[in-house]
């Protein structure tokens, strides 16, 4: 059963069409780049899943259930704006974490704490917006989720930055879970993707494996990208 | 999850209420002394400060009441409808938990108001005998209690309008819950349209209240009155309560949708 799938998934926003007529399924153990250019509706189709949006029409759905407090509780989330109460500590957001996820492991968040040095005991409104970021990224990749989903996690942080990123997810999520990455920084994320889904104007324009976009066409998924979205 | 909800929402809001009760009744412990010293004809200067204390004292009674509503409007509005909604909305519970926990721990940190403000007013106004007086009505009281044929009937009137106190609270809350996640529904001015969705609820349930009332009237001119006192007490609860649980009713229901079916976090 896939772990995410929408059928002909269509929102509106008033009379301004956000995603039309999407259709895509998921596989477990999948690493997917949702990838497109800005307001091209990939944020819009996370918060569908998310439930934090209520599709115009059609369906999404999260290992066969619309999304409800169970989907949720095997989803991990990290959204593109900093969603923690600014004025709990590191250490307090492991303890809430812990208590409303199940599958939360805090001795793992607590291991990368200390490897990037960010201090339990500093609150999240005393860290710089990067670090901030970092925080959010371990307390979503500390849980042993069925799915990740990342909305531009390495958009606006640095180049360094991104490569660590990166490897917490390749290095933290369980193989057998999906992670979905929302970037249009194709480039940084090529490499660990195992395919792609290209979103235009809220429409899905190409559903392929990386491997098979790379054979089949004679580009790298950036370079696919590039001419996609030329503008 | 309802209790892990609950113990999440009294730390968030109690770091921001708690600190507000320290200096309600320490304010109030310096106007008790202000109030004996006022007229011992003291230094003009001294005599300001005597009455800024006092003034203090009046203001943060008010002033008490005042942020523990804003507190609970602004923890709703940060915790749900701004950044950290993408937190609370996509944990692992029912909207009712959420919706549930705001409205218990408002509730709980209302009461505690009252009862921090009622201390405060005793501790201004402390004197010995003032409160060996007080003592001697509550024993009154109690006497007239107990030497009352009817004890069941007075504890019922205390239950009922205990209850209505309890049921009043909880539809003010999602009343002004409801009105600020139609506001939040909007991509812009977001409380304007709160406010403004306040103002024609406010009006609607104004005119349905008032025509009711009259349809009633027409009906039985002695809809609130009876015979007995008891029975006239149980005839305008009955009405008060109804329609209050009938408002609830419709201010939960409207919130639940707006934050199921409108949610539009920015």
């Amino acid at each position: 059963m896939p772990i995410l799938e929408a059928k002909s998934l269509t929102k509106r926003y008033g009379s301004n069409p956000a995603l039309t007529n999407v259709s895509f399924a998921i596989e477990p153990g999948r690493i997917v780049g949702l990838l497109g250019p800005n307001g091209s509706g990939k944020t819009t189709l996370i918060k569908l899943a998310n439930g934090l949006l209520q599709p115009t029409s059609g369906e999404i759905l999260i290992g066969g259930m619309s999304p409800c407090a169970k989907t949720k509780s095997i989803v991990s989330y990290l959204p593109e704006r900093i969603n923690v109460p600014l004025w709990m500590s590191a250490e307090e957001l492991i303890k809430f974490y812990s208590d409303f996820y199940a599958d939360f492991e805090p001795n793992r968040a607590q291991d990368m704490l200390r490897n990037l040095g960010i201090g339990e005991k500093m609150r999240i409104k005393e860290m710089s917006k990067g670090t901030r970021e970092k925080v959010q990224l371990i307390l979503a990749m500390s849980r042993r989720a069925k799915l990740y989903m990342l909305d531009e996690p390495i958009g606006g942080v640095d180049p360094a930055t991104r490569d660590y990123i990166l490897a917490t997810i390749i290095n933290n999520y369980d193989p057998s879970a999906s992670v979905v990455i929302s970037t249009h920084l194709i480039a940084d994320v090529e490499n660990v993707l195992d395919d792609a889904l290209f979103i235009s104007r809220g429409e899905i324009v190409l559903y392929d494996s990386v491997d098979h976009i790379r054979e089949s066409r004679g580009m790298s998924v950036d370079g696919l990208f590039r001419e996609v979205f030329r503008c | 999850m309802l209790g892990k909800l609950l113990k999440h929402e009294f730390r968030a809001t109690g770091r921001l209420i708690l600190p507000m009760y320290a200096v309600v009744l320490l304010v109030s412990l310096f106007a008790h002394f202000a109030f004996r010293m006022l007229d011992r004809g003291l230094p003009v200067f001294l005599g300001l400060l005597l009455y800024l204390i006092v003034a203090a004292f009046f203001i943060g009674l008010i002033g008490a009441f005042v942020y523990t509503f804003v507190v609970m409007i602004v923890r709703f509005k940060r915790n749900v409808l701004s950044d950290e909604g993408y937190l609370t909305m996509t944990l692992p519970v029912s909207i009712h938990s959420i919706l549930w926990a705001k409205i218990i721990v408002s509730l709980v940190w209302s009461a505690a108001t009252v009862l921090i403000a009622a201390l405060s007013v005793v501790i201004a106004a402390f004197e010995v005998g003032w409160v060996v007086e007080a003592l001697k009505d509550l024993g009154y009281l109690f006497e007239l209690f107990f030497s009352y044929d009817d004890k069941a009937s007075v504890l019922g009137w205390m239950l009922s309008i205990a209850l209505y106190a309890v049921v009043s609270g909880i539809v003010g809350c999602l009343n002004i819950y409801s009105c600020m996640t139609i506001g939040y529904g909007f991509a812009r001015n977001k409380v304007l349209w709160s406010i403004v969705a306040y103002f024609i609820i406010s009006i609607i349930l104004g005119w349905i209240g008032g025509g009711s009332l009259q349809v009633l009237v027409s009906l039985n001119e002695n809809v609130f009155t009876s015979e007995t006192f008891n029975e006239s007490f149980y005839q305008n609860f009955t009405l008060l309560f109804g329609s209050q649980l009938l408002y609830g009713v419709i201010f939960y229901v409207l919130t639940w949708w707006n934050l199921r079916y409108r949610l539009n976090l920015e």
